[in-house]
């Protein structure tokens, strides 16, 4: 699957485009990884080009999600289509995560004042 | 709960595929039911909890056991009958009845929370209607999917 990267001030914008399933949230999960072990603690996960997610993604999301609170970044989630929202709603992830609307606001409340 | 799957009129439009227990397996049933859901006007995104649902209950017999068996192929049907859409799954992996599997965790804190059993939760959830039956020695799982009116299927499109 194509992952989009995009810095924006300290924050990294990580844009995965296609479906989250088994087959290829792995490399949503290596994008992820290698952000958080280049120290990049400050993540936006933009789903405006996600058509629909598995259980493997919400994996993925929650294990990015533990990581993170460990090491005192911030990660916020954006533009959750209704298939992705469904499955969130469903899976009991919606209140595990901060989700805004649209990316700039994600960004804004990923690093306030930056 | 478990009753036998419906009985399916000859007439009823079918497509039988064979697949490997891999992840390749599962990106090919994958392309199949996009194939048949195209071929039946239908629109692939107005179904996407089908695919949610087929892709969960694949990757889980690849990871639990399908490779076991004595075939490592994997059997799934695709019937459609007016907006009910049908899948049928089988495999000769271990003995595996979704339906009698505990509630996943829900509810728990972000430290806490573990995701097992996410994958079986959302196929019941997103369908309308999950069976499943152990026969032949083979595990056989029919989920059923009415596609919304909001979402009608194909109209409008080549």
């Amino acid at each position: 699957m194509d992952i989009h990267q995009d810095h924006q001030g300290r924050v990294l914008v990580v844009a995965p485009v296609g479906r989250l399933d088994s087959t290829t949230s792995e490399a949503l999960e290596q994008a992820l990884t290698t952000a958080l072990d280049q120290r990049e603690c400050q993540l936006v996960v933009d789903f405006e080009g996600v058509t629909y997610i598995s259980s493997v993604g919400l994996r993925v999301l929650l294990t990015v999600a533990k990581r993170i609170r460990e090491g005192h970044g911030s990660l916020v989630l954006c533009a959750l289509g209704d298939a992705v929202r469904q499955v969130f709603e469903l899976a009991g992830f919606l209140p595990l995560f901060s989700i805004e609307r649209a990316r700039d606001l994600a960004i804004t409340r990923c690093a306030p004042g930056a | 709960m478990a009753a036998s799957p419906a009985t399916i009129m000859p007439s009823t439009p079918r497509v039988t595929v064979f697949v490997a227990a891999s992840p390749a397996g599962v990106v090919a049933a994958g392309n199949d039911l996009v194939r048949f859901q195209a071929d039946h006007g239908m629109d692939p995104e107005a179904a996407w909890p089908v695919h949610v649902a087929l892709d969960e209950i694949l990757s889980n017999i690849v990871r639990h056991g399908g490779s076991q068996g004595r075939d490592p192929l994997i059997e799934v049907s695709f019937v459609i009958d007016s907006a009910d859409l049908e899948v049928t799954i089988v495999d000769d992996g271990p003995e595996f009845d979704p339906l009698n599997l505990p509630g996943p965790d829900l509810t728990s804190s972000i430290d806490e929370r573990q995701p097992g059993g996410l994958g079986v939760h959302l196929v019941k959830r997103l369908m309308d209607r999950v069976e499943y039956a152990r026969r032949g020695g083979r595990n056989h799982l029919v989920i059923t999917y009415h596609v919304r009116p909001s979402n009608p299927p194909g109209l409008g499109r080549e």
